[in-house]
């Protein structure tokens, strides 16, 4: 999972070298820390989110099909 | 070589201009349209016409050519989106819904009018693209993904072939279309110039249409027989579009979307 989202996001940034993910796991739910190089915020949040949301709906119906705790992705700055 | 692109208010006046300009005659030199001029209405949507004469000469070596045709190309560019900008501006003061479906059918025509000057230079986005689907797919445990591309001017169609295709639409499209929309931010960094990426999955875009043209009518009939308004889920715009165009030849009901970005909805309003 998390190298969905590296294979997602690395594209689409200046400084691929720079994505780096964490996990945080709890009985029942993932969250995956998403951080990117401070200039490439905007690339994975987007317009209105629009990038951010697109990854979050593509991460999130790759998740229903691999486990079945809450699963969800912070962008962290 | 002399070479000069004009604008004029039809083809042959753009032609006339160019050639005395240059001294020539039309014997002497290549004519090459990239935009009929158009009348438009009430002043919206008029172009004037652009024409490229070339001086006939062949001695002149291959790089140089190139390289006067590859400037003449980001000129040409600029003064198109700029075309498009204007058009665009001019409808501001209509709804926001009507200027960006509008402005996806200047684009369309726009594609048919220069379709023989773009080509060979999206080659490289579009395998960045093909990698980037690849590599997405195996991520989601996609192994048998085919994927057929198919260029068309400004549009590049993407359809793509699994046994697991239902992972790649999601409900209602979900999916398919966050995957387009991501698929555009890639071909975008490296396409030189604006172009639309379309992405289908087995057909869905054509069965989706289909099931949205029965939902429309069915929807416009119960409104006309309730005699109350009929609010959609909210929907991406070209499924609105859909919806908006099958409807738009029935006088006894009104469609319009309200709402803003992804929330917009369609509203289907019976006229008494």
């Amino acid at each position: 999972m998390k190298q969905l989202i590296e294979t997602i996001v690395k594209p689409l940034v200046d400084y691929p070298e720079e994505v780096h993910i964490t996990t945080e796991e709890s009985p029942n739910r993932i969250v995956y820390k998403l951080s990117v190089h401070p200039s490439d915020m905007g690339k994975v949040i987007g317009k209105q989110g629009r990038v951010a949301k697109a990854m979050r709906t593509i991460v999130y119906s790759a998740a229903g099909s691999h486990h079945k705790k809450k699963t969800y992705v912070d962008i962290l700055d | 070589m002399k070479q000069i692109t004009q604008m004029g208010a039809t083809v042959e006046e753009a032609i006339s201009i160019a050639l005395k300009e240059l001294d020539l005659t039309r014997e002497q030199v290549d004519i090459e349209i990239l935009q009929e001029g158009k009348k438009g209405f009430l002043g919206f949507g008029s172009r004037k016409a652009n024409v490229r004469v070339t001086e006939k000469q062949l001695e002149k070596s291959d790089q140089e050519q190139q390289s006067v045709q590859q400037a003449m190309e980001e000129l040409n560019e600029i003064e198109s989106s700029e075309a498009v900008a204007i058009i665009s501006k001019s409808e501001v003061e209509n709804i926001q819904e009507s200027t960006t479906e509008n402005l996806q059918s200047t684009l369309e025509v726009e594609e048919n009018e220069l379709i023989d000057e773009k080509r060979n230079d999206n080659t490289v986005a579009i395998e960045h693209a093909v990698t980037y689907l690849t590599d997405i797919a195996k991520q989601l445990d996609i192994n048998d993904l085919t994927i057929d591309v198919e260029e068309k001017g400004k549009i590049i169609n993407i359809s793509l072939e699994s046994k697991k295709a239902a992972l790649l639409i999601g409900k209602r499209g979900q999916t398919l279309n966050s995957l387009q929309e991501l698929t555009q931010l890639v071909v975008h960094q490296y396409a030189k110039r604006f172009v639309l990426v379309k992405l289908d999955v087995e057909n869905y875009r054509k069965r989706r249409q289909e099931s949205l043209e029965q939902l429309a009518n069915r929807m416009a009939d119960k409104a006309v027989y309730t005699g109350k308004k009929i609010e959609l889920e909210p929907m991406p715009s070209n499924e609105r579009k859909i919806i908006h165009h099958i409807l738009a030849n029935r006088i006894d009901i009104e469609t319009y979307s309200v709402g803003s970005d992804t929330k917009r909805y369609l509203v289907i309003e019976p006229i008494r």
